[in-house]
């Protein structure tokens, strides 16, 4: 098996076109087992294409990637069997409760019955949505904040080895957030890895220990924190990287009139 | 700001589909020239009977119309929620909009017939004349504007149909009646159309129709003329106040519905849902991939206000079908209305994984030969669950009620065969012809689903031509004279072997090409259009998938000019 290898996650010339734009241009990227590394680049700067393509949702038009060795396009099963999964802005069985979806999701992945009821509800109490469940809340009527929280309890629910997750702390409350880092930081500290992508670069050089710098589809830089941004800060190593956009003087004038 | 709205209507109207503009201009000037025939060659005392049908039938129209057209809200009140407007002047500029337009324009044509129908009936007195005129002209001015108005309260009350029980059913009940009437409208036409010339000439004769017709306000601008015309000027006075009266609180109405909704998107809830108390309670079905799919989906079918249409739809669908053929005179029909709910499950499903929006992800993620099967599967037993119940209870309500159970055993058969090629045509169609709609957390419409005319008409033919070896047995058993009684069980066996093999094998193709094109599949929903979501390969399910692809497509960029009501049901049959 191997699952002993050192790389967790492995992006190998990820490629992919939208209508003759590259979205990713041959995106390649180690995560070393045991670590959590943060995916930042501007907007449209190809973070969640080249995501979507490392987890199966997408097809490369070219490369490939590994979880643990196993290739997610030629062997997907096995490899998907390896991921927790969290994409950004997709829908879930929206009438189902928290609970309903986490049961079906374990169920679906062919989970016991009773380990995905224990398990559900601990995500549940812990991930502070106990209380909407008791009240019975739809996925539907849920905050955006709170879609945030179920969609990581259906990422974590099979104890899964690496997570690959899409803007984790979009609009999700700073007591939420400190317990998201707490559940990852617990979930490396076990042996597991983390990606996760990120506007925010405070967060990404409190929390992870890589990062990788990703703008018009291609991987500027990638390295641990320290080595990537050297003496400065990680904001001003990305601004050097992806280039500084300044308000002119003249521009926008009328807006303090 | 009338004039800014009237033209932008107008911009976005040149970018909507010609021909349908056209159909409906030449639809229009024939209903208004042949409002005017029936006033003046109908005889003299069925006169009066005659416009009070044909004014009543213009109500109806308008009220049916709007999901019919997609002109009836080329402006939808939320384009304008963030403009510094007060709701009230932008409810009245809606409302006003409305106005220029060819509807509105055929309408007035129709309802000046009444000017022609007082300068008939008056007779020779200027005075009366004159008097008779002048009524007409106002209640005519009137009708046009109280039909309008009411038609955007329908309109507005079916776009906030899903948000409440009760206007899901309102919608459903439109739907069901224009499907019924492309399915079996026709057995109404030839008694129909035979009953013109005795209508021209005797009107209603005795029957109390007319005492009917002439409580609804379309009739009060019409006895007006009359009373004016006989000199009774103070009920002709009375009997336009009135029609001004319940105009004007027509039109506030619609001028309050015409605001933008800004509140909840879905519908009201005061208690749990059933079912949900699931990490306290034990399990009713097993703890297995395929129980879990059965549960999302049963409870689905049951909270989701989209799905209930689909369900609410085909019931009336069914109604409406025993309907038509009561008036036909043929009641034996009533029986078939669960064939016809039955029916719909090849239809409603044709799109289901379109239905639940993005969703599709999470079994892209959980990747499972295993998982992939029990989510077919489990569709498609929701699907026979949720359809199956209504379509036998409704054919043996009927039964009950038109006391004719001869046909019961082919009716059940057909129930039986219709509902198993229906789940099996629906998940094909589903993984084939999946087309994206508006996200399930962002939808209003009751369109927003994402509908595919081609998928559609692919299942309904699928279904039709798969149940063959069931009608074979079953049609010369209802009309044999005399059948032996082993017919009746090989018409149950042959349908339930043609229900069962139908459903396996297209629960087998669908799950084969669901592994075979996950990521093309879920591209198909999350990046319309792009070359990422096309498929692969020369066989048959390529190329509808292609098609159905392009029809998706289409439908998106005309939604895009003119987002509701253009993606109906209207391409069904």
């Amino acid at each position: 098996m191997p699952i002993d290898t050192p790389v967790a996650l492995h992006l190998d010339g990820l490629t992919k076109v939208f209508s003759g734009k590259p979205a990713a241009d041959h995106v390649s990227l180690t995560v070393p087992v045991g670590s959590l590394t943060g995916l930042v680049g501007p907007n449209g700067a190809g973070k969640t294409t080249s995501l979507a393509m490392t987890v199966g949702l997408l097809r490369p038009d070219s490369g490939t990637a590994a979880v643990h060795g196993i290739d997610v396009w030629a062997d997907p099963t096995r490899a998907k069997a390896l991921l927790g999964v969290l994409p950004d802005g997709l829908a879930l069985p929206e009438r189902l409760t928290g609970g309903e979806l986490l049961t079906y999701w374990g169920l679906l992945r062919g989970m016991r019955a009773d380990v995905v009821r224990a398990r559900a509800t601990e995500l549940m109490r812990i991930l502070e949505l106990d209380e909407a469940e008791d009240r019975g809340l739809l996925v539907i009527e849920y905050s955006t904040g709170m879609r945030k929280k179920i969609g990581l309890a259906t990422a974590l629910l099979h104890a899964p080895k690496v997570l690959v997750l899409d803007e984790p702390f979009e609009a999700v409350d700073p007591v939420s957030a400190r317990v998201l880092r707490g559940i990852l930081r617990r979930f490396v500290a076990a042996g597991g890895s983390v990606v996760i992508s990120s506007h925010v670069m405070s967060l990404v050089e409190d929390l992870c220990d890589r990062v990788a710098i990703i703008a018009a589809g291609q991987v500027l830089t990638a390295g641990t924190v320290a080595d990537v941004r050297g003496a400065s800060t990680l904001e001003d190593t990305f601004v050097r990287l992806v280039g500084e956009r300044e308000v002119g003087e003249e521009e926008l004038a009328w807006l303090a009139s | 700001m009338v004039g800014e709205l009237i033209r932008l209507k107008l911009a976005i109207q040149r970018h909507t589909l010609s021909w349908k503009r056209v159909l409906g201009l030449v639809l229009g000037v024939v209903g208004a020239l042949a409002t005017w025939v029936a006033v003046l060659v109908a005889a003299p005392s069925a006169r009066s009977d005659v416009l009070l049908f044909v004014l009543a039938a213009w109500l109806v129209g308008w009220l049916v119309g709007p999901i019919l057209t997609s002109g009836a809200a080329v402006l939808r009140p939320e384009y304008f929620t963030l403009l510094p407007l007060s709701p009230r002047r932008l409810g009245f500029g809606l409302l006003a909009s409305v106005f220029v337009g060819v509807g509105a324009a055929v309408t007035a044509g129709a309802v000046l017939a009444l000017v022609g129908y007082a300068v008939v009936t008056a007779g020779s007195d200027v005075a009366s004349v004159a008097a008779a005129v002048g009524t007409a002209v106002v209640g005519a001015a009137l009708l046009l504007v109280f039909t309008v108005a009411v038609s955007r309260v329908a309109y507005a009350l079916l776009g906030a149909a899903m948000r409440t029980r009760m206007g899901v059913e309102i919608a459903a009940i439109q739907y069901g009646l224009v499907l019924s009437s492309m399915f079996v409208g026709w057995l109404i036409v030839s008694p129909a159309v035979s009953a013109v010339p005795v209508f021209l000439r005797d009107g209603f004769g005795a029957s109390g129709v007319s005492g009917v017709l002439g409580l609804f306000p379309s009739s009060w601008p019409l006895l007006a003329v009359d009373a004016a015309a006989a000199g009774d000027h103070a009920s002709a006075a009375g009997l336009i106040g009135a029609l001004a009266l319940v105009t004007a609180l027509v039109v506030l109405a619609a001028v309050a519905l015409l605001t933008p909704y800004v509140g909840n998107r879905t519908v009201r809830r005061r208690t749990r849902p059933w079912g949900s108390r699931v990490l306290t309670r034990g399990r009713l079905l097993p703890g297995t991939p395929l129980g879990a799919v059965v549960g999302k989906e049963l409870r689905t079918w049951w909270r989701d206000p989209w799905r209930s249409l689909e369900i609410r739809s085909s019931i009336w669908f069914g109604i409406f079908v025993a309907i038509y053929g009561v008036i036909a005179g043929i009641p034996q029909l009533a029986g078939l209305a669960g064939i016809a709910v039955a029916l719909m499950a090849g239809l409603s499903g044709a799109n289901l994984f379109g239905q639940d929006g993005t969703a599709l992800w999470l079994l892209v993620v959980g990747q499972s030969r295993r998982a992939l099967r029990a989510d077919i599967r489990g569709r498609q037993i929701g699907l026979v669950v949720a359809l199956g119940v209504p379509a036998l209870g409704l054919s043996t309500l009927m039964m009950v009620l038109s006391g004719v159970f001869e046909f019961a055993v082919p009716i059940y058969a057909g129930i039986l065969a219709t509902l198993g090629v229906g789940s099996a045509v629906a998940v094909v169609m589903s993984v084939v012809g999946v087309t994206p709609g508006v996200d399930p957390h962002r939808r209003v419409n009751a369109t927003d689903a994402g509908e595919n005319g081609f998928a559609i008409q692919v299942a309904l033919w699928a279904v039709l031509s798969f149940v063959a070896p069931t009608v074979a047995v079953a049609v010369p058993l209802a009309f044999a004279a005399d059948p032996p009684p082993w017919l009746a069980v090989a018409a149950l066996g042959v349908a339930f072997g043609n229900a069962l093999v139908a459903a396996w094998a297209g629960g087998a193709v669908a799950a084969r090409r669901l592994e075979s094109h996950l990521p093309e599949t879920f591209a198909r929903l999350r990046y319309p259009g792009t070359t990422t979501a096309k498929g692969r390969g020369g066989g048959f399910l390529d190329y509808l998938s292609g098609h159905a692809e392009s029809a998706a497509l289409a439908a998106a960029a005309a939604a895009k000019g003119e987002k509701p009501a253009e993606k109906t049901k209207e391409t069904v049959g």
